[in-house]
């Protein structure tokens, strides 16, 4: 059971949010940032290798343009030649087109034939195989079938002349001449080798394996492939179909198993299309090393957040458990703990304000531990002032002396007073009376003294209006006037007067005990109350007890006040709240 | 502060952080180093031979495309078996990954193949077969099938009927043994056709045209030849020619060496059967670095014949199967 309570709240606990939180937060953002980054970085890349693929395969096709118009050219050269001389099967002729033959390196043939197929003239001078079918060859058909064209055969093999079989293009026109005032259709044939395009072509490099290949754009045959040994044994495949469609631009392929990205130029005049073949895997590393990186990235940060949230977390929240922690302490009672301000923070402040809050305590529980011994002790002493044994031996005393005397009134007065002193000292041993009851007390013991003093004094008792029904604290009165008699009265050599009033004075219940006798200076009176040690006769321990009895009870703003002057008397107020008939359970 | 210490310490980590990246993201390109890479040798039956260089040419492409390093070697002439011994062994301790051999034997050479395969290194059979359940693979023709369709165009050429000769290599050769039993075969049933005689000359192309003089020129001049290697047929064609027999005389050949195309293309040759030694060549690479990388291959692999004369030779297809292409 603890340890489910342990980890629940350990998961609770705002550590463990905040680490959680954090690194949601920014596992989320970074995951974000790295796929947009991943998208972006490998769409650019695509993007890049389309237009570098495209650009490249611009240029190949520039340069096979040139190439195919300088042979163009050449092809015009040599027709010129042929139309100036008038006996083609001549050696004039013979000797001038081997001079041009030579000049170049990619030349086959240069051939003159007449429309049945005999050969007028030739290069190189070798003899002519037989069963060439040279007039069903495709090159010689389309001369034929479109003359003043020249036309771009696909490749072929070469078979007419003995020697060796090469693979050719043919470029073929159909022409006529003029010889003698007669016109007579033949053929021009120029082959070239692959040697020029195989140098523009292999040249061209996309990527690591990427390449070039034409096509023609009639039939999509393949003209030129730099594996086209390959192709014609059928052990490469190029889809053609798909390319064919496109005059220019670029498109993804899978039809080999692997994707490729294919790039599309138009070859003008002769009919073909440069095809750039690159990988997409290629490209692909990029794409893998990007990603490669972005997981690292991410291990890393993730890492790097995870240790700063812990920390900083463990940073917040330690010197909350710390408080939490001193708390626990002070609730087991323990008030003697400082807790150590380590920063100014808001951790650090309520630490503080914990610190004051634990002083008060103390100081409080010090303080009410006071209270409830100086009340313990002033209770004892009303249980004590209950009984007077001094009193009740001094007016016994009297009573006897007065029974000597025979002053059987005096007597019966005397202990019938008596009689209701004690009743209402005691009260069923209630603490609060009603002032009319405290009022009584107090003449019964004013009319005891009175007689003991041999009428040395007089004395009134007043109640204002509605007070007798009011409550208050019992044997208040009996102290102060007990004083008023012993210090005041006695000591004076005039007869003496003592007049008790209680009256509603600003919201509270103020009884007066006004005497005429020899007062005290202000000084001395203002000591009475505060002074807790009482000098010489003792005087005050009285007035101070019920000082502290009231205050005790009631709060700091009720209690004594005494106002003397010397030689003409004192008035000792006491200041209770007004308690209406209030049933106090109060022992 | 205790909090401006923390913020400083996170500070100084993120500037780190690049740094770090910097170091994580320089990668090394690994690539396997040429030097220590073993070659595929490729032994053929005769290193100067038209068939043999076209082979080369397509296990060259091959090598090209899967990133190997290819040796060719053979001896200079078919009959070398013993010089094919030599250089086996020679290459077996040179160290290879992989050993494409074309046997001059299909007995002699079991024994060494054995030896090779024991020491690791696959071998892959071109061509000619050899008599080692060892092989990993046999790559080339299926010359019984052959046999029966040039026997079959024979049979298209002559009209069924006639007396006609076999021109082969050697009594022992295999694959002229299994090309004559598919001509045997294939005439079997046609009863007016009958094989005269079945003579040998080796590679040797003068000898094959001694071969073919005497048999044109005794009685009973036979109405055609077979000659089932290009040694045969060139030297046939040559004696045909000269005797002026061309038409008279059918001569059907083997292979595509390009002095036969020219007589194909004369007419002297009147039909040859064309096999693909480029694609052989390929394959045999292809096939050997599987083997090599002890993945599974096919144990026999079959390659495409073709018969052709010379109205078909120029056709765009056969074309790209009889011209090796070259700039």
């Amino acid at each position: 059971m603890i340890g489910i309570r342990f980890r629940h709240y350990r998961f609770k606990s705002i550590q463990f949010l905040i680490a959680v939180s954090f690194t949601a937060i920014t596992v989320g953002v970074v995951f974000f940032v790295s796929y947009v980054l991943y998208d972006k970085f490998t769409r650019t890349a695509e993007n890049n290798a389309v237009r570098s693929n495209e650009q490249i395969i611009y240029q190949v096709t520039k340069n096979l343009e040139y190439y195919i118009r300088s042979m163009t050219i050449f092809f015009g050269e040599v027709e010129a030649s042929v139309r100036e001389d008038g006996d083609f099967a001549g050696d004039r002729l013979h000797e001038q087109l081997n001079t041009i033959f030579h000049t170049r390196e990619d030349l086959v043939t240069i051939a003159l034939f007449d429309q049945s197929g005999q050969k007028l003239t030739a290069l190189p001078s070798v003899p002519m195989r037989s069963n060439t079918h040279l007039t069903t060859q495709s090159w010689f058909r389309s001369a034929v079938e479109n003359p003043n064209h020249l036309s771009f055969s696909v490749p072929h093999v070469q078979n007419l002349f003995k020697g060796q079989y090469k693979w050719v293009v043919s470029m073929s026109k159909g022409i006529k001449l003029k010889s003698g005032g007669r016109t007579r259709d033949a053929v021009l044939l120029v082959d070239v080798n692959f040697k020029m395009i195989d140098d523009l072509t292999s040249s061209v490099k996309l990527g690591q394996k990427g390449y070039a290949y034409i096509i023609d754009e009639s039939a999509g045959n393949i003209i030129y492939h730099p594996q086209q040994q390959l192709i014609y044994a059928g052990i490469k495949y190029e889809n053609v179909e798909q390319a064919l469609k496109y005059t220019y631009g670029s498109y993804l392929d899978e039809s080999t198993g692997v994707q490729r990205l294919i790039t599309i130029q138009t070859v003008s005049n002769v009919g073909w299309k440069i095809v750039g073949v690159s990988y997409m895997d290629e490209i692909g590393t990029t794409k893998r090393e990007i990603g490669g990186f972005l997981v690292w990235l991410l291990a890393f940060v993730l890492l790097f957040v995870l240790g700063i949230t812990l920390f900083m977390s463990a940073k917040i929240s330690q010197p909350i458990k710390r408080l939490e922690k001193s708390m626990q302490l002070v609730e087991r009672g323990n008030l003697h703990i400082e807790i150590p301000i380590r920063r100014d923070d808001e951790v650090g402040r309520l630490s503080r304000r914990f610190n004051l809050m634990v002083g008060r305590i103390r100081e409080l529980m010090d303080q009410i531990i006071a209270q409830q011994e100086s009340k313990r002790k002033s209770e004892l002493e009303v249980l004590q002032s209950q009984i007077h044994p001094h009193f009740l031996y001094n007016t016994l005393n009297s009573v006897v002396r007065l029974a000597g005397t025979g002053k059987n009134d005096e007597v019966i007065t005397m202990i019938t007073s008596l009689s209701k002193f004690f009743r209402i000292s005691l009260s069923k041993g209630k603490t609060v009376i009603p002032l009319a009851d405290e009022l009584e007390h107090i003449r019964n013991y004013l009319i005891i003294q009175k007689i003991r003093y041999k009428n040395k004094f007089e004395f009134e008792l007043a109640a204002g209006e509605g007070t007798e029904s009011l409550q208050t604290l019992k044997l208040v009165l009996q102290p102060i006037v007990e004083n008023a008699i012993y210090h005041g009265i006695e000591p004076s050599v005039d007869e003496g007067r003592i007049a008790i009033r209680a009256d509603v004075v600003q919201g509270k219940l103020r009884l007066q005990v006004a005497d005429n006798g020899v007062g005290m200076s202000a000084e001395k009176a203002a000591k009475l109350l505060s002074d807790g040690t009482g000098e010489g006769d003792g005087t005050g321990i009285g007035l101070r007890n019920v000082h502290e009895r009231i205050r005790l009870t009631y709060g700091d703003g009720y209690g004594l006040q005494i106002e003397s002057e010397r030689e003409e008397g004192t008035i000792v107020s006491v200041w209770l709240p007004i308690l209406k008939e209030e049933r106090s359970d109060e022992a | 502060m205790k909090l401006k210490s923390a913020s400083r310490c996170a500070a100084a980590a993120v500037l780190a952080l690049p740094l770090l990246l910097a170091a994580c993201s320089r990668q090394v390109e690994i690539r396997p180093d040429a030097e220590t890479q073993k070659p595929v040798v490729l032994l053929v039956k005769d290193k100067n031979g038209d068939y043999w260089n076209t082979v080369k040419m397509g296990a060259e492409a091959a090598a090209k495309d899967f990133g190997a390093k290819l040796t060719f070697d053979g001896p200079g002439d078919e009959s070398d078996v013993a010089g094919q011994q030599a250089l086996i062994r020679q290459y077996l301790a040179y160290g290879m990954d992989a050993l494409i051999l074309a046997p001059d034997d299909y007995a002699v050479l079991a024994e060494d193949v054995d030896n090779v395969v024991r020491k690791g290194v696959p071998v892959v059979a071109v061509e000619s077969e050899v008599a080692s359940e060892r092989v990993s693979s046999f790559i080339g023709i299926d010359n019984y099938e052959a046999g029966r369709k040039a026997a079959a165009k024979l049979k298209e050429l002559s009209g069924a009927k006639g007396r006609f000769v076999i021109l082969s290599s050697a009594p022992g050769s295999r694959n002229a043994q299994q090309r004559e039993k598919g001509i045997v075969d294939e005439l079997s049933g046609s009863p007016r056709m009958q094989v005269a005689d079945t003579l040998y000359c080796g590679s040797d192309v003068s000898l094959c045209g001694v071969r073919t003089r005497e048999a044109l020129s005794g009685g009973g001049r036979p109405d055609g030849i077979l000659a089932l290697n290009a040694a045969a047929a060139v030297g046939a064609a040559r004696e045909i020619e000269r005797m002026g027999l061309y038409g008279t005389v059918k001569l059907v050949a083997f292979e595509n060496s390009p002095e036969e195309l020219e007589w194909l293309q004369e007419g002297v040759i009147q039909a040859t059967l064309i096999q693909n030694p480029f694609t052989i060549g390929y394959l045999s690479v292809k096939t050997a670095l599987e083997a090599a990388g002890r993945q599974k291959v096919e144990k026999r692999i079959v390659t495409e014949t073709r018969v052709i004369d010379s109205e078909s030779m120029f056709w765009s297809d056969n074309q790209k199967m009889l011209f090796p292409f070259v700039q």
